[in-house]
């Protein structure tokens, strides 16, 4: 900084400065503070558009507890079309898809599973899905299509479900090799939270042997 | 020039500008106050914390949890509850960060008629409850009302996961078949006592076998303590009681009795609203008739504006003390003997006439037979708080002094006694509580040979130890496990030799030959028999197993595979049919169901959260497990 000599200069050099850089001092502030409030209002417009989707969803529930199918079917259409991007559209097929199959409208259930195989933004909710939906095609006889949906990528979260299904399906076409692989598959994956009925689909295939009682036949015992 | 700053400062913008540049300066370093500094985590959960606190907090409810369901022996141990609790907070924290950042929200309308339908009796809303819920939980309303918002959104995932889940009956009729299938067996055994009296191990074998085995013979760690112990018990005995105490403690007693005391009550109402002369001018009328001798629960049934009670004859049943408005109570409990009825007494109900039919009166003991419990009493009020100082001097002073307990004892006037040797799952006298032997067997008193911890191992007693003996866990020499090892490598042997003959055996079935003439001295063919996957008292559970794992025979053909048998012998497992029943019970059909429908619903619930968690990162803090 120079020195001035009195301070009127230096009030001059400050009005100078002021006048040379105070409009974009002003703007820039202004600016600032405009984006602060727009993101502000930003996200609590989203905030709202959840909260909006959220009491959707619990009419839906609503809906289905009271066995009211043609609202329940109404307002998750409204979620899947306005409120796409919350979770509360995937949660509201879930719940659709899940009272459909109780009517026994398969192909309706089964569209509910398919939107959010295609659309759920939550990888889980989407793999999800995608079993129920597989079980389904299963129930139906309808293995290709069954095959095809577990033939994807998935979260090594979910292998053991998927081996498992994959499992029935080749026993469904007598391809006894691929499932005792797949079932295998399952139950590494599973490790001890293995299901009981995992385990009873595998033994009926004709196990591989473990002799248990060949090794405590001769322990010694002190 | 700071002159002129000063000079020119003043005016709103400069008011503005300075508040601006102290702002930073005043807040700087508040959050250290706010945060009250840092508590040890149990674990992290992305930004998340669960403190060593909550987990404590967590373990002691779920405790209580689980005594209430499996009595006091808990059939688990604490490091696996508290490892499966801290599970639990680690997922509901998850869970909440996961909702929070993928767009889950709870509107205010849905939070609102959330907290009206915990808190509502009778269909309104209990504001007391409430309150006195949140104060009791130290939290102010926005914070209890955001924790029932994290809730809120955690179980819309959870359920919208977990009660979506479906099966179809045709897999359950599958599994339901698969369960009930039956198998058809015989076994072709094979006797190892029969080979064992031809076998012969030499010393060599022995001596290879006892080397072989470096970590087998063992005898257990021993380890004796020197101890004090201090009991409420003790300090009791020593303790003089004040005679005059004792009196106090029997007069409160007594009028704790009084207040006790149940009056049977009937009493006659006239409402003073809207006009108390006309009242009491009734009711006074109604006390003549009664001086006249007419019926009280007929002048109740005619003119008492309490219905309720009116219907009775009046009759309000048994009061106590604090049961009633005071001057309606004070009248009541006034009155001498039943039958006797009390002059107008007015409450904010109206004018009453009350009158006395009964007395329940508890009889106080007498000061002789109140006595013992009396002085047990005051004596533990007055030991409790010697015990708690004693329990301090004995932990400070055994502290202070780690390496004896000479000084302690000193300290403290006890004596100093021991036990015998104990192991680590048993031990004699004291030494049978499991404390104790934890203790005698931590770190400090094995490894580093100080005092224990003050350990309270019952109500009312605390204790010190140190080592006194430590006999480490040692080999046995060869020559004390020659007789059981010998025995073992005869029965390996023998093992070994049977169960090469069942496989012959199983080749000779499989090239036709007929179960029946492979029987022979040592070998017996049991008959067939009919097993569920249940029948584990029928046959041994790996025969069992293995029955059910075995290839299903082909038309004509048989399905064969050796075994060994649990006590040395061997066998062939000869599986003759497999039995699928055409039809189950529906009972059988919908217990599969419930339990299928729970396993896929958990599986896939579990997959999802397993997924969830790979984008947090999760930290556990070993040491909070220990």
């Amino acid at each position: 900084m120079q020195d001035f000599e009195t301070e009127e200069q230096q009030i001059e050099a400050l009005k100078k400065w002021w006048q040379e850089n105070g409009t974009s001092l002003i703007v820039g502030l202004g600016l600032g503070v405009a984006v602060l409030f727009g993101g502000r209002y930003y996200i609590e417009s989203q905030q709202q558009t959840q909260a909006n989707a959220g009491d959707l969803y619990f009419s839906v529930a609503d809906s289905v507890n009271n066995k009211k199918e043609e609202a329940a079917i109404e307002t998750t259409d409204r979620l899947i079309t306005e409120y796409k991007t919350t979770p509360y559209a995937s949660l509201a097929s879930l719940l659709l898809a899940r009272y459909e199959f109780e009517l026994n409208h398969l192909e309706e259930a089964g569209k509910q599973l398919q939107w959010v195989v295609d659309n759920a933004e939550q990888p889980e909710l989407q793999n999800i899905a995608r079993l129920r939906l597989a079980r389904l095609y299963f129930t139906s006889k309808d293995y290709d299509a069954a095959q095809k949906l577990l033939d994807v990528k998935y979260a090594t979260a979910f292998d053991a479900a998927f081996e498992e299904l994959k499992g029935d399906i080749y026993v469904a076409t007598s391809q006894l090799a691929e499932a005792r692989l797949a079932y295998d598959r399952a139950l590494a994956a599973a490790g001890a939270r293995g299901s009981n009925f995992l385990r009873l689909k595998r033994q009926d295939l004709g196990s591989t042997k473990v002799d248990v009682n060949a090794t405590e036949a001769v322990a010694p015992q002190v | 020039m700071l002159q002129a700053i000063n000079d020119r400062i003043k005016g709103w913008l400069g008011g503005f500008v300075i508040a601006l540049i102290s702002l930073p300066f005043a807040l700087w370093g508040i959050q250290s106050y706010l945060g009250g500094g840092e508590a040890p985590n149990a674990a992290t959960v992305g930004d998340a914390k669960i403190s060593v606190q909550e987990l404590d907090n967590s373990v002691t409810r779920k405790k209580q949890e689980l005594r209430s369901r499996f009595g006091d022996n808990l059939p688990f141990s604490d490091a696996m509850i508290k490892s499966q609790v801290l599970d639990q907070l680690i997922n509901q924290k998850l869970l909440e960060a996961y909702t929070r950042d993928n767009g889950y929200r709870v509107s205010d309308a849905q939070l609102f008629s959330n907290i009206r339908s915990i808190f509502s009796q009778n269909g309104e809303f209990d504001r007391a409850t409430f309150e006195s819920l949140i104060r009791s939980r130290n939290q102010s309303v926005p914070e209890f009302e955001e924790v029932l918002r994290n809730d809120i959104r955690v179980s819309q995932f959870s359920t919208g996961v977990r009660a979506t889940s479906f099966v179809t009956d045709a897999e359950i009729e599958q599994l339901a078949k698969l369960e009930a299938q039956q198998r058809e067996v015989s076994l072709l055994k094979f006797s190892a006592d029969n080979e064992l009296a031809t076998i012969t191990v030499s010393d060599e074998e022995i001596q290879t076998a006892y080397d072989a085995r470096p970590d087998q013979f063992m005898t257990k760690e021993q380890v004796s303590v020197d101890y004090i112990e201090l009991t409420a018990a003790q300090l009791a005995k020593a303790t003089r009681l004040d005679e005059q105490k004792l009196k106090r403690a029997y007069d409160d007693y007594v009028a704790q009795m009084s207040q006790n005391e149940q009056r049977k009550a009937s009493h006659i109402l006239i409402k003073a609203e809207p006009d108390r002369a006309t009242a009491m001018t009734k009711i006074e009328k109604i006390k003549q008739a009664l001086a006249e001798g007419e019926s009280f629960a007929a002048l109740a049934k005619e003119y008492s504006d309490d219905t309720g009670s009116a219907e009775q004859g009046g009759d309000l049943d048994w009061v106590e003390h604090g049961q009633m408005v005071k001057p309606f109570e004070q009248a009541l409990f006034a009155l001498k003997k039943a039958g006797d009825v009390s002059d107008v007494v007015e409450t904010q109900f109206g004018l009453h006439l009350v009158r006395l039919d009964d007395v329940r009166e508890q009889k106080p003991e007498t000061f002789a037979e109140k006595r013992p419990q009396l002085e047990a009493a005051l004596r533990h009020e007055a030991v409790s708080g010697v015990f708690y100082d004693q329990t301090e001097l004995m932990a400070t002073t055994s502290y202070e002094n780690p390496d004896s307990l000479d000084i302690t004892a000193e300290a403290l006037g006890l004596p100093i006694q021991h036990t015998e040797l104990m192991t680590r799952s048993s031990g004699k006298g004291i030494a049978a509580n499991p404390e104790i032997r934890k203790a005698a067997f931590s770190r400090a008193v094995l490894d580093d040979g100080v005092n224990s911890d003050v350990i309270e191992p019952g109500p009312d007693q605390a204790m010190v130890l140190r080592v006194r003996e430590h006999v480490p866990a040692q080999r046995l020499a060869l020559e004390q496990v020659r007789a059981t090892l010998e025995a073992a490598l005869k029965r390996e042997k023998a093992h070994a030799i049977v169960l090469a003959k069942a496989r012959e055996a199983k080749a000779k079935l499989l090239a036709g030959a007929k179960a029946s003439s492979l029987v022979a001295r040592g070998v017996i063919l049991e008959k067939p028999q009919l097993l569920k996957r249940s029948d584990t008292n029928k046959i041994d559970p790996g025969t069992l197993r293995r029955t059910f794992e075995m290839p299903k025979p082909e038309p004509g053909k048989l399905s064969v595979d050796e075994i060994s048998l649990p006590n040395a012998d061997a066998a062939v497992v000869i599986l003759t049919q497999v039995i699928t029943p055409d039809k189950v019970e529906q009972a059988q059909l919908d217990t599969i169901k419930r339990q299928r429908l729970s396993e896929l619903a958990n599986a896939e619930y579990d997959a999802a959260l397993a997924e969830i968690s790979r984008d947090y990162e999760i930290h556990k803090n070993p040491r909070a497990l220990e």
